[in-house]
């Protein structure tokens, strides 16, 4: 072999021998990792679709410490930030008023936290007063497809409480009542 | 267990589908230092690892029957331990604005970028690969690697190995080679 020619490759293994960021978990770490198998049973396939409904985790709006239960104030005129969790998806929501009053766009992101790519997704916005039909599409506000980084966008909602249903392959989760 | 050391991911898994001793032991082994590094890098003090570290093996347990791919299960660890660090992350920023009431003045933490996760697989594929090499190029390789090794001369390098010089030449290139040989079965890459 000759380390000229190669010198590059060798480069690439000394960088990776000599990084320091890499690092073993403490044992305790490991064990508990490693009793999952004595306490937990592999799941079946997945292949019904998984309704979830999310719960919010955090809203901008409620500022500093708030009590639980305790609704958000004033809707503010500035944007503001929603964290949703629907089972291992997180999902965030950040809300920009327009500037005509009534009217606002929602830019957001699904993120499963078990790692799957989305390579199929869809959000839809619908008025959440609004009886749903019981077969059929129900007449969304607004519809976003989901980008394969989770990414939405809801262009131009007028103010109001929605029900967002945000689809990530097999599971449908929904956002129930999203005071906009 | 030495024959599942040398098992592929995809038989690795297959072992632990079927319940067999040792398959997820190993399959810890493999990958913990991946895991546990990723929460880290994402600037998580050691106790958060811990937590995401946890989370990330119970998921693993929970879809191992949904990892196929012989070369997904390191794609599938290095984006279900970031998107739990960013998670992480993210929710330790929320609750410090709202103890505080006080934004903290830094952007809101976002996913890091890919090629410096894959570094951090990177690094695992080559350390694992050195560890298969036979005892004596395991020992040349890390000291021909070492910073130390840097400022020896081949003699002081050929005694620290007890062979001799001339020998050093064509030892070095053998093992050289049975690196590379193990990397590219691996998968690495630049």
């Amino acid at each position: 072999m000759n380390l000229d020619q190669d010198y590059t490759w060798i480069r690439g293994v000394r960088d990776a021998l000599s990084a320091a960021e890499l690092v073993e978990p403490p044992d305790w770490v490991r064990q508990r990792a490693t009793q999952l198998v004595q306490s937990v049973e592999p799941r079946a396939s997945r292949t019904l679709i998984e309704r979830v409904r999310a719960s919010l985790v955090f809203d901008s709006r409620r500022a500093g410490i708030v009590h639980a239960g305790v609704r958000a104030g004033a809707v503010l005129d500035g944007p503001w930030q929603l964290l949703y969790r629907g089972g291992d998806v997180d999902i965030d929501l950040l809300v920009r008023p327009n500037q005509d009053g009534h009217t606002l766009n929602v830019r957001g992101q699904a993120l499963p936290l078990a790692g799957e790519v989305i390579d199929a997704g869809s959000v839809e916005a619908l008025p959440a007063d609004v009886p749903r039909p019981l077969h059929g599409p129900a007449q969304a506000s607004a519809r976003s497809e989901l980008e394969p980084t989770g990414e939405f966008a809801l262009a131009n909602l007028e103010r109001g409480r929605y029900d967002v249903l945000v689809r990530v392959g097999a599971r449908e989760i929904e956002l129930s009542g999203v005071e906009l | 267990m030495a024959e599942l050391k040398e098992a592929s991911d995809e038989d690795l898994l297959s072992v632990c589908l079927r319940g067999e001793a040792g398959g997820w032991e190993m399959l810890l082994d493999r990958y913990a230092a991946l895991i546990y590094s990723i929460p880290l890098k994402y600037g998580l003090p050691p106790g958060d690892a811990a937590d995401v570290f946890q989370s990330v093996c119970v998921t693993l347990f929970e879809k191992l029957d949904t990892i196929r791919a012989p070369r997904g299960l390191a794609a599938w660890i290095i984006t279900t331990t970031s998107r739990q660090s960013l998670a992480v992350a993210r929710r330790r920023r929320r609750e410090q604005t709202r103890s505080t009431g006080e934004d903290p003045g830094t952007p809101d933490p976002d996913l890091l970028p890919e090629d410096e996760l894959l570094g951090l697989e990177r690094q695992r594929i080559v350390r694992a690969a050195v560890e298969r090499l036979s005892p004596r190029c395991r020992k040349l390789i890390q000291a021909l690697f070492s910073d130390v090794a840097q400022q020896q001369t081949y003699q002081q390098l050929a005694d620290g190995l007890g062979v001799p010089m001339n020998s050093l030449g064509p030892t070095r290139a053998r093992c050289l080679d049975q690196l590379k040989r193990l990397l590219v079965a691996a998968g690495y890459t630049q």
